[in-house]
């Protein structure tokens, strides 16, 4: 080859890595949404108009599922209960996903159990400690299995008394409809962070894979991080919302079986999975669960992976991420292993 | 005949190849972390304060909408809100971060201290 030709080719090539890189913009958008500070960002192709969009979908999920605003469609349900109501497709989408993972983790995840979240003063932030005949009484309005859909899943009854929440399902639900929308308006890099749930779209625009910390329960940054691509990674702990009375500390995640703040020796739960909506919902119901039934749950399903910190400190990490998942760098608090098949 | 390659051009390209590969090795060389806070109000960015250069704690009041205000702290290496009139006052049980991690939020403000890590570089957080 001529040294011309070598000169050519030089230059050739360096033409194509500027042409490479005019389409990896960043569109970027933040919302304050469903309780939350939401961040959306796409690269490439489709992504102005994706975040656009994604941003003025959020508002509409808001307003079906909010149980603050009352004239949201849930709101509206709850107040309806007692009787067959009609519910929008999006309504039931998310309460036929709730339901089912409501049976499959023998209630450790339901959705009816916002008249006990409330009282506990955790939906104002009006803490309250309930006395246990409180207690029981609010446990007989709560219960996913008496919640029914008809066949054609337009139409819901709640029995009266009952309130529907989908505060643990709703942003995994969101993210889903805003990562499959923003595949389709040809995003092939995209970030979602809608509070604790991250949703990955492709790779990062130089091909590598999304590096997502997690957060020390105890503080100070993250305490470990996973490598992934076009996955959700969802992380529910006490420590993210609770108050202390009379040297005790209440978390905001109530184990439904009892109707108190679940105390199951976990500080924190990671769920590494296809879907935003199954992480959101298995975070909570493993947290609640606790490491022994968690790791048994995992080993029965394996459609998702899962990081554990116990309230000592110690790592647990699933088989299957293992390779894709780093300690922080100093991190001694606790130890960590891996739960096997 | 064969075609001949003019020296002059040969030694330009060649410089300004050198000058390429310069350049990269310039952009690319270790630099000193920075741990950058970013806060904003609504979307809009106020501050950027990099909390590695803070020598000496200072507070600021924050009150883009009138009425509504959070009391700011910055320390050497780490920033917090120390105070606020919302509601629920949840951007103060926040305590201070160190420049890493998780954005310290006031909903009801709309305010939000975001981090910017130029090192180790994490892409999200959840927690």
């Amino acid at each position: 080859m001529t040294l011309w030709k070598r000169l050519s080719l030089t230059v050739l090539i360096a033409a194509l890595s500027v042409g490479c890189t005019a389409s990896t913009k960043e569109y970027s958008g933040e919302v304050f949404a469903m309780d939350t500070l939401i961040f959306l960002a796409a690269w490439g192709e489709g992504g102005k108009e994706a975040v656009a969009e994604g941003e003025q979908y959020l508002y509409f999920i808001e307003d079906k599922f909010s149980t603050t605003r009352s004239f949201s469609e849930l709101s509206q349900l709850n107040q309806g209960a007692g009787e067959w109501q009609p519910i929008s497709p999006e309504l039931a989408d998310v309460l036929r996903v709730a339901l089912g993972l409501s049976e499959k983790t023998k209630g450790a995840f339901d959705p009816t159990i916002y008249p006990i979240l409330t009282t506990w003063g955790f939906t104002k932030d009006e803490f309250y400690v309930p006395t246990q005949e409180e207690i029981n009484h609010l446990l007989s309005y709560t219960g996913a299995f008496r919640i029914v859909m008809d066949a054609s899943g337009e139409n819901v009854y709640i029995p009266e008394g009952f309130q529907l929440d989908f505060g643990g399902i709703a942003k995994g639900y969101a993210g889903d409809q805003l990562s499959q929308s923003m595949r389709e308006s040809g995003v092939k890099s995209g970030l979602l962070t809608l509070g604790g749930n991250v949703v990955t779209i492709g790779q990062k625009v130089d091909g590598s894979l999304w590096n997502i910390g997690i957060q020390n329960p105890a503080g100070g940054g993250a305490l470990a991080s996973v490598s992934i691509q076009d996955k959700a990674v969802v992380t529910s702990g006490g420590y993210q919302r609770y108050f202390a009375r009379d040297d005790q500390i209440y978390g905001h995640i109530i184990d439904p079986a009892t109707g108190y703040p679940a105390k199951s020796g976990l500080a924190s739960v990671t769920i590494i999975a296809d879907s935003a909506i199954l992480g959101d919902v298995l975070s909570t119901a493993l947290f609640v669960m606790g490491l022994e039934d968690a790791t048994a749950y995992w080993q029965e399903h394996q459609d998702f992976e899962a990081v554990f910190i116990t309230e000592e400190g110690d790592v647990y990490v699933t088989h299957g991420i293992e390779p894709w998942f780093k300690l922080a760098t100093g991190y001694t608090e606790g130890v960590l292993e891996v739960i096997r098949p | 005949m064969k075609q001949q390659t003019p020296k002059g051009l040969i030694a330009l390209v060649m410089l300004l190849l050198a000058g390429s590969v310069a350049g990269m090795l310039w952009m690319s060389r270790p630099t000193e972390p920075k741990q950058m806070a970013v806060l904003s109000v609504d979307g809009t960015v106020l501050q950027e304060i990099d909390l590695g250069a803070v020598t000496q704690g200072y507070t600021f009041l924050v009150e883009e909408v009138p009425g509504e205000t959070n009391l700011v702290e910055v320390k050497p290496g780490a920033i917090g809100v120390v105070e606020a009139n919302c509601p629920d006052a949840l951007c103060v049980g926040q305590g201070f971060s160190q420049g890493t991690g998780k954005p310290i939020v006031c909903l009801p403000h709309r305010m939000v201290i975001d981090f910017r890590e130029n090192e180790g570089t994490l892409d999200g957080y959840t927690g």
